[in-house]
């Protein structure tokens, strides 16, 4: 009775270790690993277009930026990724200082993708740029009467107003952006003012634009992409993207990156740097192959044509904060957003 | 397995000597000691608090969430038993048209994971959604309606996917009660309500009491509804912490609190349960006689069952088809196909794997136990099957506890911690229990005196178990094999937090998209999960249901 | 004197299934009538038609004096006053024993219904077992507490639905004695339903005898033995010889001789003789047509001696244990008292 029990136990033990082995042959020729927090459904055919193109498979595990992060950390040496896309500059700055990421020199980057745009030792490389920045209902707000992130926390967009959640990203880079501009106490207020506004949180962008056109808020912060995907669908959709702090005084719109960065263990180091050059030329298209141009966002490589969609929205100024400032903020926005009770 | 059984036939058959019980409980013991053991670590933290985490979980969220998880159980737990003790008394004292088929598909939405019915409801239901949009059409626009987005929205959503457990247990605990003590109480004068308040419904009250008690468990357990609903709970405070701020210590203290819950549940169910052994004894026999329902009566039964599977299982299979042929539609093929593909594959992959591991520990424990017999089994059998209370999110923080602590011994990094063993095991630890109840069940039925018969007749072992076995237990290890196959399809917590990368399942996939509102895109892996889902509910049905 | 219960002309139909046919008796106050039959008989739908748990396709009943069914009226179960012992026993498996009997003292005050439940469990001899619950306690205790509680609220009438099925043949004599003082000492009207002949005979005052729904005979336990109306009827209630003879007025004349009739009669008969009513005497010294031993069955109290009569029929007599017959022996037979003859 008993051997034959061990035997059963033993054999399932093996069976169990060697079904958990099976995703660590990493490594491959005609293969990259991404770990990808650039969410489902944008950028299938981008891919589908580079393996065309190249002959390399792309082997996707997506996740948040905060646990694809932690996975890294964990691995160690053992990671089978290659590639780490984050649709954030905090997290790509947060990985590099963590020393998961390492440095690429390559004459094709340097020149596709502006200084600005990627990490001045060659950690990481922006492929997209996005903006959070105010939505506005067409039907009930007037032009002008919000310009700038502080003017939300005005007291007439009580009960008007729209945020997503504290737990974000999105909204944790936008209020680290605040203080790196602000200074931590006059960030704090403005955030302050728009909790006191008594918002409708909802966890998803594209929602809050509906929610919007419903009727349910008048004012939101939003990516500037969910709004190009909608009016790329529904040109007469009933809200208008305000670019925030225009003004002669003010730094411009709140800038995010999504980029990538070949990892300190990549086992695929030459098929990393091949995928992330042809994503900074090639894939820099305007239509769905283009991982900005399929998700409506605006190119890094200066020669790449801008989604008309998105052009319509005219000139702008960015913020010109640097992008690793955002990292080093962060800590200090999720401590703000839960001082002052921002909503989950 | 097969040997292992025919071994069983045998000691069976000879009488064993004293100390081979005590053997026979050693791979029992080792399976309750790998359930346990994560959840004793868990328990160790739990008394052990690291003071700064918890200070600062005090003074941010940490009253919050204990509130709102508070409030959701009792929610919960009240409108579960309500409406599932209404329709199961509904079904089996009444007669009303279409009653023979409501009495079974009131079952149906036990199918439907609740994260997608908290997506489908809030799609539907929210300000921008089709139903508030209608109603401002005809109501104007400052036409009041209640704020889907909170507690009470999310413990309705939770209610209407869990009923089915009270509705089940309830519907089978009246029609045990058979005619005669209802008819017993009328002949002692009481009206057919009085007996019902004074007799059915207490006599129902263990069924009653965990019924309710596995739908506040599985409420418990969730944490993408409540998030669909911007209401933290403990569960999402665990799965927040962990993945938002990386922070492991804190989402293992939280997860430790949840523990405390999910013990505070257990032992409410026992009380709930002391006292009077309830079964009926002998009584089986005559169907109750069913009263026919007419004029508004009849029609308002219709209408309250009509309405309840029409919220709960009509309005999210046919949201979600209808999604599902709109994303198709607006596809370029090729390239969902393939991700879809790869999904089904690591799903059933996983789930497969946790089945047959889950089955076979099972069979072990199970034939191991019924040899030793005695008080001693029966605590590790407890043991073993206590991850069914435990929500998804302690499992997963306890399972980590303990890998990471082997890790630490073997001192060769991080090789079980994160990676698939973590998430198999914590599949194990959570459905031990479903898997050990039908193998356990099916092995009852093997009598040693079977055995004894077959012998007999000249039988030997291997015929034994091919023709007497074989055919007896197969099923029962086919019916934990499924069950524990859809739990994991289900499970969304414990994935989550464990899962390696690369091993998105379908239920992560459609949570992922359906948490940024790409509802269209998320409909698919939902309604493949409910069609897995049907399976068992079907099956249930079909033995459930009324000749 | 009212009559405690009288049914008149009951039909009662299940589908096509005619349960009740046109049945019509009364019984005194005081009486324990029996209703015996095989199974499907109509006798336990004839016992819920009483207690008002099915209602008749037409009849009356009435109870004490009052009508309960009728055309016109229908009293509910629970206003019949009536108290009723269930085959499963019906006890409340999540009440005491004592629990179970004050529920049927719904109303009164809490001292009386403990006063008069420690009376009734001293009634049935279970004063000490109070506390415990139906699962607790035996078969034949369980018997007793719905005895208990069925009596406890001094009903009109006892209604008993086979209440002895579940108890094993020694238990069920005792419980025979026990119910039978009990029902006495209270003078209770009770009806009694049972398939058991011999449970009938000893237990009845009266006994009424159904088959195919219908009634048969109703009477004293002697009555209905001895005078059975009818072949059926004498069969169901005990081991029956039906011998061949020619009746003319007061006796018949068949293969034992010449008999004394209850009932006169004239014409060819089948008489009824019970095994008993016939004493043999072994003789060596007889006729070579006398009747022979063709079989004995030997119960240890008594035995069963088959005879071959000279005519071709057989004839079973019960004797004491003698040792005398044997199988083959001629005897002599003697008939005690009148028989019954059934026209052919």
């Amino acid at each position: 009775m008993r051997k034959i029990q061990m035997l059963l136990l033993v054999t399932a033990l093996l069976m169990l270790l060697a079904v958990a082995s099976a995703p660590a042959l990493a490594q491959n020729a005609g293969v990259v690993n991404v770990y990808s927090a650039r969410h489902y459904g944008a950028m299938e055919a981008t891919f589908a277009k580079f393996t065309e193109e190249t002959g390399i498979e792309v082997r996707l595990s997506q996740g948040t930026v905060q646990a694809l992060l932690q996975r890294l950390e964990a691995e160690g040496t053992q990671t089978p990724a290659d590639v780490f896309f984050s649709i954030d500059a905090g997290g790509l700055d947060l990985a590099a200082e963590k020393g998961l990421l390492q440095s690429v020199e390559s004459a094709v980057l340097t020149e596709a993708i502006p200084e600005d745009l990627r990490d001045p030792d060659g950690y990481w490389f922006a492929l997209s740029q996005r903006f959070r920045t105010l939505m506005v209902s067409t039907e009930r707000v007037e032009v002008g009467a919000v310009t700038n992130y502080a003017g939300l926390a005005d007291p007439q967009w009580k009960g008007r107003l729209c945020l997503r959640p504290a737990t974000h990203i999105y909204t944790i880079s936008l209020t680290a952006s605040l203080i790196a501009e602000y200074g931590e106490t006059d960030a704090e207020a403005i955030v302050a003012g728009w909790v006191a506004n008594e918002p409708e949180y909802i966890d998803s962008d594209s929602r809050i634009l509906e929610t919007i056109a419903a009727g349910g808020c008048d004012v939101a912060l939003t990516n500037s992409y969910y709004l190009g995907r909608i009016l790329s669908e529904q040109p007469d959709f009933p809200v208008a993207l305000v670019w925030a702090n225009q003004g002669e005084a003010e730094s411009g719109v709140h800038r995010n990156i999504s980029g990538m960065g070949v990892t300190a263990a990549a086992l695929n180091r030459d098929n990393a740097i091949q995928l992330i050059e042809w994503m900074a030329t090639t894939g820099q298209a305007a239509d769905e192959t283009g991982i900005p141009g399929g998700n409506f966002e605006f190119p890094v490589n200066p020669t790449a044509e801008v989604n008309p969609v998105i052009a319509a929205w005219g000139e702008f100024t960015i913020d010109p904060l640097p992008l690793t400032e955002y990292g080093d903020q962060q800590e200090a926005a999720v401590a703000l957003l839960e001082r002052v009770g921002y909503g989950f | 397995m097969a040997p292992l059984t025919w071994r069983g036939t045998w000691s069976v058959l000879s009488r064993p000597r004293s100390n081979r019980r005590y053997t026979a409980l050693i791979l029992p013991v080792v399976i309750a000691a790998l359930v346990a053991v994560p959840l004793l670590l868990l328990l160790g933290e739990l008394l052990t608090p690291s003071v700064e985490v918890w200070e600062q979980l005090w003074a941010t969220t940490l009253p919050r969430m204990i509130g709102n998880t508070l409030f959701l159980l009792v929610a919960v737990g009240l409108g579960t038993s309500t409406i599932g003790v209404s329709l199961a008394w509904l079904v089996t004292a009444y007669d009303f048209p279409l009653r023979r088929i409501f009495d079974r598909a009131l079952l149906l939405p036990l199918a439907v994971p609740s994260f997608v019915m908290g997506f489908v409801f809030m799609a539907t239901f929210d300000y921008a959604g089709p139903v508030q949009t209608a109603w401002r059409e005809w109501f104007g626009r400052g036409a009041p309606f209640p704020d889907i987005r909170s507690g009470p929205g999310a413990a309705l959503v939770l209610t209407l996917v869990l009923y089915p457990y009270v509705y089940l247990l309830a519907r089978a605990a009246f029609r045990e009660q058979g005619a005669t003590t209802f008819e017993a109480a009328r002949m002692m004068g009481c009206s057919r309500r009085e007996a019902f308040f004074r007799l059915v419904l207490p006599m129902a009250r263990p069924s009653i009491v965990a019924g309710a008690t596995l739908a506040m468990m599985e409420a418990m357990t969730d944490f993408a509804t409540v998030r669909f609903f911007s209401f933290p709970t403990l569960s999402e405070g665990v799965v927040r912490v962990w993945e938002g701020r990386m922070d492991r210590a804190a989402a293992t203290e939280l997860a430790s609190l949840l523990l405390f819950f999910a013990l505070a549940l257990i032992l409410l169910e026992r009380l709930g349960r002391r006292g009077a052994r309830y079964d009926q004894q002998g009584g089986r026999g005559r169907r109750p006689l069913r009263v026919t329902l007419t004029g508004v009566y009849r029609w308002g039964a219709v209408l309250a069952c009509g309405i309840v599977l029409g919220l709960a299982f009509v309005l999210p299979v046919g949201q979600l088809i209808a999604w599902t042929l709109a994303e198709i539609d607006g596809h370029i093929p090729g390239t969902w196909e393939l991700v879809y593909g790869q999904y089904i594959l690591t799903t059933v992959g996983l789930a497969a794997g946790a089945a047959i591991i889950t089955v076979i520990l099972s069979l072990v424990l199970a034939q191991g136990a019924r040899m030793a017999q005695g008080r001693a089994s029966r605590v590790v059998v407890k043991l073993a099957t206590l991850g069914y209370a435990m929500p998804g999110a302690v499992v997963a923080a306890g399972v980590l506890l303990s890998l990471s602590a082997i890790d630490r011994i073997l001192g060769l990094g991080l090789i079980l911690t994160g990676s698939l063993v973590g998430l198999l095991y914590a599949y194990v630890v959570r459905f031990m229990a479903v898997s050990y109840n039908s193998v356990e069940s099916s092995l009852v039925k093997v009598k040693p005196s079977m055995e004894q018969a077959a012998r007999i007749m000249g039988a030997g072992p291997l015929k034994i178990l091919r023709r007497v076995h074989a055919p007896l237990v197969t099923q029962g290890l086919a019916a934990g094999a499924i069950l524990v196959f859809v739990d994991v399809m289900k499970e969304l917590p414990a994935t989550m937090l464990l899962r390696p990368f690369g091993m998105d399942t379908l239920g992560i996939w459609s949570y992922m998209l359906a948490s940024e509102a790409f509802y269209q895109a998320a409909a698919l892996p939902a309604l493949t999960i409910l069609a897995a889902g049907l399976i068992p509910v079907l099956i249930l049905m079909r033995v459930g249901g009324e000749r | 004197m009212t009559p405690a219960i009288s049914l008149h002309h009951i039909h009662k139909t299940f589908g096509s299934v005619q349960a009740v046919n046109d049945v019509s008796f009364s019984i005194e106050p005081g009486t324990l009538l029996v209703l015996l039959g095989a199974s499907g008989c109509g006798k336990t739908t004839t016992l819920r038609l009483i207690a008002g748990l099915e209602t008749p396709d037409s009849g009356e009943i009435s109870i004490n004096g009052v009508t309960v069914s009728s055309r016109e009226r229908f009293v509910q179960p629970e206003d019949r006053r009536l108290g009723m012992v269930f085959q499963d026993y019906a006890l409340f498996p999540h009440l005491t024993a004592a629990a179970n009997i004050e529920f049927a003292l719904n109303g009164a005050p809490v001292r009386e219904r403990q006063a008069r439940s420690q009376e009734m469990l001293a009634l049935v001899g279970l004063e000490s077992m109070g506390n415990r619950y139906p699962h607790q306690l035996s078969g034949g205790e369980q018997q007793r507490i719905a005895l208990a509680r069925a009596l406890a609220a001094s009903p009109g009438v006892v209604l008993l639905d086979e209440p002895f099925s579940n108890l094993d043949a020694a238990l069920r004599k005792e419980m025979r004695e026990e119910v039978r003082r009990i029902l006495r000492q209270t003078g209770m009207t009770a009806v009694f339903v049972t398939h058991d002949q011999e449970e009938a005979l000893s237990l009845g005052d009266q006994i009424a005898v159904m088959r195919g729904g219908k009634l048969q005979q109703i009477g004293a336990p002697q009555d209905v033995y001895l005078r059975p109306v009818n072949r059926e009827v004498a069969a169901f209630l005990g081991e029956a010889n039906f011998v061949q003879g020619i009746a003319s007025g007061g006796q018949v004349e068949c293969a034992l001789g010449r008999l004394p009739l209850w009932v006169p009669r004239n014409g060819p008969v089948e008489v009824l003789v019970r095994p008993e009513q016939i004493k043999l005497e072994a003789s060596t010294s007889q006729p070579a047509n006398a009747p022979c031993i063709e079989h004995i069955r030997y119960f240890g109290h008594d035995q069963i001696v088959t005879l071959a009569l000279p005519g071709g029929e057989s004839l079973d007599c019960r004797t004491w244990a003698r040792l005398d017959l044997k199988v083959g022996t001629p005897v002599k037979l003697d008939v005690h008292g009148p028989v019954i003859a059934y026209g052919k």
